[in-house]
């Protein structure tokens, strides 16, 4: 039988393992549009029934899940006019392989026939009537209201969805910046009136200051951890010498 | 086991190449026709993780959400802006630029088109208009012997006074290119462009016609690379370069410390 305070150490170094790597990929995407930070879920409560059978063994922290903060990033002017961000709440609506996706990255370019696709693959942006196009070599312009007009002329509405707040969790990410339903989600109901602005982007959410913080807070949690089986292996080979005859 | 330290080599990667491309627009700020590039980033696609295996069916029940890791990010593309750049006015008549989206197309060596902004043009000595480089413009365009004065219209038409005769004669008139999607367009280097699939094709036409812009004589278009945007970016990719290599320090130390648990 393994000893359950060893266990408990390793179990807590994994954690620290896994929350400096979700940590590490905030920091590296601090300047990815659209990015949402993301945060490992960890509990030991819901084990302890199950510690309670098995004595102490499973008392050890668990990574159960991924939880996403939709927080909003900044606005940041590019000046690219197939660039837009959204002022207010809610998704712009892609369609990928998978079916109907949603992002708030608003980095999108023109394929060769004239559609918009966004920059991560190449899903196009979804208006009214479906898949956006854009007349070649047209003046592009959209409206706050989300109106798509080529040379003044009004082609389509871009589709923004608003989803509630107790039915963000039930969004699976694809890449933290591009997420799709899954089996649990219930609906996503179109904005009349979305606040749409071109030429800017949203920024990602990741706030450097915070990261750094939890940075320390998980090296010493780690270190911590690594104390604890060092105690308890003094304290195993002091067990030992105890048996040891005095020569 | 590492996994975080690829993470931050994914990002210390992504942000190298953006400092590349801050440097080749800042070295780039005073080149003729040279169209600033930016780099996307985007993030790498995530793995989920299923931890079902080690619970048991009660836990499942309580389990809503499925463990999503990360693996870092990537630049996506590094895609031309094609805005316009400022005319500078200048004393050559064959310094030309284009008002508008059209580009001026050059003869390769090897027979293909090569498409450019750049217009400082120069006569070689068979009269031919080539690019600074020698490339011939596509539209054949041969000033005769003894011209003194050339005179290029906005439409492109090119007119040449040959010993200071009072009547000029039409020698030719330059076409333009556009493309749907100028941004994909690839960069050959000597501020040229070539077509790609995702550009489309080539679409030719006079300037003047919807969609070309127009030709101006005595000007050039300056590079449009804004300068001070540059340099803020490059603070910022600075910054994070440094964040990133905190966390790998302070990453190591963890594994310095795991390395230390076990007593000699």
């Amino acid at each position: 039988m393994p000893d359950p305070i060893f266990a408990i150490g390793e179990s807590g170094l994994n954690v620290s393992e896994e929350k400096i790597r979700n940590l590490m990929l905030k920091m590296v995407n601090a300047e990815t549009p659209g990015f949402k930070g993301s945060d490992i879920v960890v509990r030991s409560f819901p084990v302890e029934l199950e510690a309670a059978e098995k004595r102490l063994n499973t008392m050890a922290p668990k990574i159960e899940g991924t939880y996403y903060n939709h927080q909003k990033g900044s606005l940041i002017s590019t000046g690219r006019p197939t660039d837009i961000a959204l002022g207010g709440n809610g998704f712009f609506i892609i369609l990928g392989p998978w079916g109907e996706g949603y992002t708030r990255d608003g980095r999108f370019k023109l394929d060769s026939e004239g559609h918009l696709i966004t920059v991560t693959n190449g899903y196009p942006l979804l208006g009214q009537n479906g898949p956006l196009e854009v007349p070649a070599g047209s003046e592009l312009e959209i409206t706050q209201d989300g109106d798509v007009k080529a040379n003044g002329l009004l082609l389509d509405r871009i589709r923004v969805g608003m989803i509630e707040k107790r039915e963000l969790g039930n969004l699976q990410s694809l890449n933290g910046v591009i997420f799709k339903p899954t089996s649990d989600f219930i609906n996503i109901q179109d904005v009349a009136t979305p606040r749409v602005v071109q030429g800017y982007v949203e920024a990602s959410n990741v706030n450097i200051i915070e990261e750094t913080r939890d940075l320390i807070v998980n090296q010493r949690y780690a270190t911590g951890n690594t104390e604890v089986i060092k105690a308890r292996e003094t304290s195993l080979s002091r067990l030992m010498s105890i048996g040891r005859t005095n020569q | 086991m590492f996994q975080p330290l690829y993470v931050a080599a994914t990002g210390l990667s992504a942000f190298e190449s953006e400092v590349l491309e801050i440097s080749n627009n800042l070295a780039n700020a005073q080149t003729v026709g040279f169209k600033k590039g930016h780099t996307e980033m985007e993030s790498l696609f995530y793995i989920q993780k299923s931890f079902k295996d080690t619970l048991n069916d009660e836990m499942n029940k309580i389990q809503e959400v499925i463990p999503e890791f990360g693996t870092g990010v990537r630049v996506s593309a590094t895609p031309r802006d094609f805005s316009q750049g400022k005319m500078e006015v200048t004393n050559s008549p064959l310094d030309i630029a284009i008002q508008g989206n059209g580009f001026f197309q050059f003869k390769m060596a090897d027979g293909s088109i090569a498409y450019g902004r750049a217009g400082n043009l120069h006569a070689d000595n068979d009269g031919n208009l080539v690019d600074p480089n020698g490339h011939i413009l596509n539209d054949d365009i041969v000033l005769p012997e003894g011209t003194t004065g050339v005179v290029i219209q906005q439409d492109g038409t090119v007119l040449a006074a040959v010993n200071n005769a009072l009547v000029q004669e039409t020698v030719g008139q330059i076409t333009l290119a556009r493309f749907n999607n100028p941004a994909g367009l690839k960069s050959l280097g000597q501020n040229l462009y070539t077509e790609t699939e995702a550009a489309g094709e080539a679409i030719t036409g006079f300037a003047g016609d919807p969609g070309f812009g127009q030709i101006s004589q005595y000007s050039l278009e300056a590079s449009n690379v804004d300068v001070i945007s540059e340099m803020m970016r490059m603070v910022m990719v600075q910054r994070m370069f440094d964040a990133i290599t905190k966390a790998v320090s302070s990453y190591e130390a963890i594994l310095t410390s795991v390395q230390r648990m076990k007593q000699a």
